[in-house]
C-alpha cells in the first residue's frame, strides 16, 4: 500500500492542516506519515476524533511519496492544496516557504 | 440603482444577526459540520481547496461605487487584498476565516448588500443584460424585474429546499448578453406586436453542467404582471416532481427533457390556472414595480450632439485609444454618451480578478464619469454604464496604467476562466494557467482584431461554471489518470442563437492546448469566406477542417 | 415524540395504527395512506378525529375527497433537504383551504421553523433531545417578501410588500 497522510480544513479560518505527531501543523513536511494498516487506522480514528471536537472539518487521507523534503503528495490536487493557487505564488502556503 | 427601505435594511441586518449566532453555535461546538453546512451554504460560505470562500452576492450585476469600495475594503481588511469576479455576476473572496464572516456580512450590510442565497438549492442571484437600461437596443428595462425577483425569492419559505439550485436570467433586449437560454428559467421581455404592450417570453430548462441544455419556451407571451404568480406555478411543479434520487439528474432541465416540453408546459399552465395570483398580489405587484422602477429612473443626461470633435481627433490621434475605443465602448441609447466595458482580462492576468486598488479606481471613475455605476458582466468584466464620449479619453488614461484598459472585450483574449483547481474544491483540473497561456500565445492586438469575435470559455471540472459548452471555442479540464487533460468543443453560443458546442475530438495535455487552439484559429483564418466570423464558420464548416488540422498529422 | 406548536411543547396524542393491527375501537388516529384508502369508510363515524400521513411523493391531491373530514395531515420528511412538504402544505392550505393540523414529521433543522410555519404548519414532532436546540435556533425572521403565506402563523412576519402599499396609501391619504 502506499504511505498516507491525513489533512483537514481548520474550522475557525479554514487553513489547510496536516495531522503531525504533536497535533495539527499547516506544513506538509510535518505531517505523519503512516505506512502500514494499523498505522492508517491510528491516523484514522485521530481525524475522526479532531472532528468530534469540531478543531477541524472535511479531514481525509492523502496517498504520498516520501521525498527528502518530507510527504509529496501523489495527486496533482494535493500538491496544489499543500502549496497554495499555482498562479498567485505570493498565496497561501509556498508564500512563505 | 435600487436603494434599500427601511423593510430591506432590516430584513438583512437580521439575517446578518441570525448567521452571527448560528456561527457562534459552531465555534462553540453546539452545532456539527453537518448541521452547519447548510447554514453557512445558505449564507455564500463555501470551503474550498485551500481556505472558506465568501460569494457575495452582487444583485443583477449592479454596483454603487460606494458598495465597490466596501469590497475593496473587505478585501484588504479581512481576506488577501482582491476578489473574483464571476460569470454569476457576482464577487468571490477566496481567503475569509469564519469567525470573521459575520462582521464581513455586517460591513456587506452597511453598503446593502449580502451573502444570501449564493449558494445552496434555492433560487440564486438574478442576472440579467450588464446593459440594462443603456443598450440602444433594449425593449425594456429589465432591472426593476430582476429586483422584484431579489425580493420575491429572498428565503422564500417554499422554495428554499429544492432539488437542485435554481437560475434566473433576464433580458430586455432582443440581443441576448444575459444567456437566458441556458438557464433554469430565461425571461425575455418584448412587445406584442398586435398591442405592443410588454411581456415576458418564459424559457425553461436551459442549463450547463454535465447535461447541458437549451431552455424552451414555454409561453411566448406573459404579461408583465402575472410574472411571480407563473414563477411559482413553474417553481412548484418542479418543487414537486424534480428528481431527487440523483443529483445530476435534479436540475429542472431533466424534468422538463423527461416530462416533454408539452406535458411541462400543461403541468405548469394547470398549476397556475388553480393559483393564478389573487387581485391583491397583482395589485401589489404593479405597486411595488412603480416604486421600484422610480429607483432605476434614467439619470440626469445632458443634451449632447451625437459627436464629439475633440473625441473624434483623439481616436484619429491614437491608435491605442482608437482600438480601445473600437473594442471596449458600445453604443449608447442617450446620444453623445457611450457605454464602456472595462476589460479584466490583461495579457497573461486572471479572468475576472481585480486588487483592492483597482476597485477604488474603479469606483472614483464612476463617480467622475458614470453617475457612480459599476456594473458586473458574466464575462467577468465590468462596465461604466453612462460616459459622455467627451470623457473617454481622459478615463481610458486612467484605466490604461491600472491595468483596466486592455482593449479585448470580445476578443480572443476576453477568456471566461472558472477558478478552477488553484481555487475550487470541486475541480478536475486548473483552468486560469490555461487562459493565461492562451491569452500570451495571441497577445498581438492587431491580430486578435484580424480574427474577430471569439469567445474562449474554459471550465475545471463538469460543473461548468466557466461556460466551456457555450464557448465558441470550449474548453473543459478533466483528470486522466492523475494528470490534467483538456477537452476542446466549437461552436457554442450563449446568445439568442444559443448553441452547444461540440468535442472536436481527443483532449490535450496543458503544453498541447495552446497549440491546438492555434491550429484552430489558424484553420478558420484560411477558410473563412468574407467576414464570416468564427461561430458562422464553424456552424457552415462543422468540426471536419479542424479534425484534420488537429488531428490528421499525427500517426495513428 | 413531543409536539412543538409554535413555541409550546405538546404531547402527542395520536395513535399510530401499525400495518397488521386492527384499527383500535377509540382514540384519535394517525394513518398511512394505503390504510385511510382501505378503511375510510368505516372511519367518519370516530369522535376523535382521524388524520393521515403523506410520504413525500404521495401527492395531497389524493385526499380532496376526504380534507373535510380530517383533522391532520401530517407531511413527512425523509431528509430535511427533500422540500417537497412544503409544496404539499401550501397546496393544503391555500388551494383546499384545509383547516385542520398539519405536522412536520421527519428530519427536520430548527433553523426551518420559520419556514414551515409559514407553508401553513401548525406543529412540528421534535425529538426530545433535540428540544433545547429547537428552542435556541428560534432566531425569528420578523419579515417576510412573498404574499399569502400564513404570515400571522405564530407570531406575525410582516409582509414587506404590504407594509409598504399601506404605507404608501397612508401616504396618499
Ligand atoms: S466549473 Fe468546476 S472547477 Fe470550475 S468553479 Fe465550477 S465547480 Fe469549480
Amino acid at each position: 500500500m502506499s504511505s498516507q497522510i491525513a489533512t483537514a480544513n481548520r474550522l475557525t479560518d479554514g487553513e489547510v492542516v496536516f495531522l503531525g505527531p504533536a497535533g495539527w501543523v499547516t506544513r506538509i513536511e510535518r505531517a505523519t506519515v503512516a505506512r502500514s494498516d494499523s498505522e492508517v487506522r491510528a491516523l484514522q480514528a485521530l481525524l475522526r476524533q479532531a472532528e468530534a471536537v469540531n478543531e477541524i472539518v472535511d479531514g481525509y487521507l492523502v496517498a504520498v511519496e516520501e521525498t527528502a523534503a518530507g510527504p509529496r503528495p501523489v495527486h496533482y490536487r494535493e500538491l496544489l492544496r499543500g502549496s497554495g493557487p499555482s498562479v498567485r505564488p505570493d498565496l497561501g502556503k509556498q508564500a512563505s516557504r | 440603482m435600487y436603494r434599500y427601505d427601511e423593510f430591506d435594511e432590516a430584513f438583512v441586518r437580521e439575517r446578518t444577526r441570525q448567521f452571527r449566532n448560528q456561527v457562534a453555535r459552531r465555534l462553540r461546538g453546539e452545532l456539527s459540520e453537518e448541521e452547519f453546512r447548510p447554514l453557512r451554504l445558505m449564507n455564500g460560505l463555501y470551503l474550498q481547496l485551500h481556505a472558506y470562500m465568501l460569494r457575495v452576492a452582487i444583485p443583477y450585476g449592479v454596483l454603487s461605487a460606494r458598495q465597490m469600495r466596501q469590497l475593496a475594503m473587505i478585501a484588504e481588511r479581512w481576506d488577501k487584498g482582491y476578489g473574483h469576479f464571476t460569470t454569476r455576476q457576482n464577487i468571490q473572496f477566496n481567503w475569509p476565516a469564519l469567525k470573521d464572516v459575520p462582521d464581513i456580512l455586517d460591513a456587506l450590510a452597511d453598503v446593502e448588500m449580502h451573502a444570501i442565497q449564493t449558494s445552496g438549492n434555492c433560487i440564486r442571484n438574478v442576472t440579467t443584460d450588464q446593459w440594462a437600461g443603456v443598450a440602444a437596443d433594449e425593449v425594456a428595462d429589465p432591472r426593476p424585474w430582476c429586483e422584484l425577483l431579489r425580493q420575491w425569492s429572498s428565503l422564500h419559505p417554499e422554495f428554499s429546499f429544492l432539488p437542485r439550485k435554481f437560475k434566473i436570467a433576464v433580458t430586455g433586449s432582443p440581443h441576448d448578453r444575459a444567456a437566458v437560454k441556458v438557464h433554469d428559467i430565461g425571461l425575455r421581455m418584448h412587445r406584442d406586436p398586435a398591442t405592443g404592450e410588454a411581456g415576458f417570453e418564459v424559457i425553461v430548462g436551459g442549463g450547463q453542467g454535465r447535461t447541458p441544455m437549451i431552455g424552451k419556451t414555454i409561453r411566448g407571451f406573459l404579461p408583465l404582471h402575472q410574472l411571480l404568480p407563473y414563477l411559482s406555478a413553474i417553481m412548484r411543479v418542479y418543487n414537486r416532481h424534480g428528481r431527487r434520487d440523483n443529483k445530476y439528474k435534479a436540475r429542472i432541465k431533466i424534468l422538463v427533457h423527461e416530462l416533454g416540453q408539452g406535458e411541462f408546459t400543461r403541468e405548469v399552465e394547470a398549476e397556475f390556472a388553480r393559483d393564478p395570483g389573487t387581485d391583491e398580489v397583482y395589485a401589489l405587484t404593479e405597486a411595488e414595480i412603480s416604486r421600484i422602477a422610480r429607483h432605476f429612473a434614467p439619470p440626469p443626461y445632458e443634451r449632447l450632439a451625437e459627436r464629439h470633435p475633440r473625441h473624434d481627433a483623439r481616436v484619429f490621434a491614437s491608435q491605442d485609444f482608437a482600438r480601445w475605443v473600437r473594442s471596449n465602448t458600445a453604443r449608447h441609447k442617450v446620444q453623445g454618451y457611450a457605454i464602456v466595458n472595462v476589460s479584466l482580462k490583461p495579457t497573461g492576468g486572471i479572468p475576472g480578478d481585480a486588487d483592492a486598488a483597482q476597485m477604488r479606481l474603479l469606483a472614483d471613475l464612476a463617480e467622475r464619469y458614470s453617475h457612480g455605476e459599476i456594473r458586473v458582466t458574466h464575462h467577468q468584466n465590468l462596465v461604466l454604464p453612462d460616459v459622455r464620449l467627451g470623457d473617454l479619453f481622459a478615463l481610458w488614461e486612467e484605466l490604461e496604467p491600472a491595468g483596466l484598459g486592455t482593449p479585448n472585450v470580445g476578443l480572443l483574449g476576453d477568456i471566461i476562466a472558472c477558478p478552477g483547481m488553484d481555487y475550487c474544491s470541486l475541480a478536475t483540473a486548473r483552468s486560469i494557467p490555461i487562459a493565461q497561456a492562451i491569452s500570451r500565445r495571441f497577445q498581438d492586438l492587431d491580430r486578435q482584431r484580424e480574427i474577430g469575435p471569439l469567445e474562449i470559455k474554459i471550465s475545471g471540472c463538469i460543473n461548468a461554471c466557466g461556460h466551456h459548452h457555450v464557448g465558441h471555442i470550449g474548453i473543459l479540464g478533466v483528470d486522466k489518470q492523475g494528470r490534467e487533460l483538456y477537452q476542446v468543443t466549437l461552436g457554442g453560443s450563449a446568445a439568442e442563437d444559443a448553441s452547444l458546442g461540440s468535442i472536436v475530438g481527443p483532449g490535450f495535455s496543458a503544453d498541447a492546448v495552446v497549440d491546438a487552439i492555434e491550429t484552430i484559429v489558424a484553420t478558420y483564418l484560411d477558410q473563412r469566406q468574407d467576414g464570416e466570423t468564427f461561430l458562422a464558420f464553424t456552424h457552415r464548416a462543422g468540426l471536419k477542417p479542424f479534425k484534420e488540422a488537429l488531428y490528421a498529422a499525427a500517426p495513428g | 415524540m413531543p409536539l412543538l406548536r409554535g413555541d409550546q411543547v405538546v404531547a402527542d396524542e395520536r395513535v399510530r395504527v401499525p400495518v397488521d393491527a386492527p384499527v383500535p375501537a377509540a382514540g384519535p388516529l394517525l394513518l398511512d395512506l394505503a390504510r385511510l384508502t382501505a378503511e375510510a369508510e368505516h372511519l367518519w363515524h370516530r369522535p376523535d378525529g382521524v388524520g393521515v400521513e403523506l410520504l413525500p411523493a404521495q401527492p395531497v391531491e389524493a385526499l380532496e375527497d376526504w380534507l373535510d373530514r380530517l383533522d391532520l395531515v401530517a407531511l413527512r420528511f425523509p431528509a430535511f433537504t427533500d422540500g417537497r412538504p412544503f409544496s404539499s402544505a401550501r397546496i393544503l392550505r391555500a388551494r383546499y383551504r384545509f383547516g385542520g393540523e398539519i405536522r412536520a414529521v421527519g428530519r427536520l433543522i430548527p433553523d426551518q421553523a420559520q419556514f414551515l410555519r409559514q407553508c401553513g404548519f401548525t406543529t412540528i414532532e421534535v425529538d426530545d433531545a433535540d428540544l433545547p436546540r429547537w428552542r435556541a435556533a428560534q432566531v425569528r425572521m420578523s419579515l417576510t417578501y412573498q404574499l399569502g403565506y400564513a404570515e400571522s402563523a405564530g407570531p406575525p412576519a410582516l409582509s414587506v410588500f404590504r407594509a409598504r402599499h399601506a404605507r404608501s396609501g397612508r401616504a396618499a391619504a
